[in-house]
């Protein structure tokens, strides 16, 4: 809702029939500004055209950070073991030139959330080397879960 | 179809196949020449997912200056290194005007 704000439109990226709760939390916003738009990763392409339609007129897309929706993972060490994160955000911020804001959010009371929006990158592909640099994105991405992780004493 | 037509055609879709092993992480081991003209880029063809799909919607964008924004447009034209070819070839010089 916070991002109406920002006075760019907003797209998610996500299964409608996900997650019911956050559908009717979208739906509340809605009166608001502009109401955030779906894009079903399930469609053609997975929604390529959408998303980087959105991203040439400036606006926002979200990517959930910790759904793979059975795309590829890439494995990192994450709090001592291995763990299989997605890496679409980053990838499709480095095919389209565009940043990404990380944003990382803990409940700390019943109704209270600390939301984390201090990291931002432009991801940019170096040359030939393709898995290596979204894989050092992507520890780069979970070093920062980590630290967030550490502030707030979860 | 004139010569030139088709010979413009096979540049194209070199140079596609060219610029898609060399920028598609899950086609590094792949030889551009043996990418037919007519396999399907997605699912059973070449295998490519989403993500490669958002790649080659701003490989067009910044390669040829072409901009697909026609979802049903969009299923016809990604199909195969054929038509993508194709697509090229018939908007790259309206796009240019």
């Amino acid at each position: 809702m916070h991002l109406g704000h920002l006075r760019k439109d907003v797209s998610k990226v996500m299964r409608p029939e996900d997650n019911p709760a956050v559908r009717e939390c979208l739906r509340l916003g809605s009166h608001e500004a502009k109401p955030v738009k779906m894009i079903d990763p399930q469609q053609h392409l997975g929604g390529a055209l959408e998303i980087v339609q959105a991203l040439n007129e400036g606006n926002i897309v979200c990517m959930m950070g910790d759904r793979s929706y059975g795309f590829d993972t890439l494995e990192v060490p994450f709090l001592g073991k291995p763990a299989y994160f997605p890496y679409g955000a980053l990838a499709v911020a480095a095919a389209t030139e565009s940043p990404v804001v990380v944003l990382l959010t803990h409940k700390v009371l019943e109704r209270e959330y600390i939301a984390d929006v201090s990291n931002m990158w432009r991801p940019i592909y170096e040359d030939g080397q393709k898995k290596r640099t979204t894989k050092r994105l992507a520890k780069q991405l979970y070093r920062a879960l980590r630290i967030i992780r550490g502030r707030t004493s979860l | 179809m004139t010569a030139s037509k088709e010979e413009e055609l096979v540049a194209i879709r070199r140079e596609l196949k060219e610029l898609l092993v060399s920028m598609l992480a899950g086609l590094e081991e792949i030889d551009p020449a043996d990418i037919k003209d007519d396999e399907m880029l997605f699912e059973e063809g070449l295998g490519l997912d989403s993500l490669d799909a958002v790649e080659i919607v701003a490989l067009l964008q910044r390669h040829f200056g072409l901009h697909v924004k026609d979802m049903k447009e969009g299923r016809e034209i990604f199909k195969s290194i054929d038509t993508l070819s194709r697509y090229i070839y018939d908007n790259r010089s309206k796009e240019n005007k």
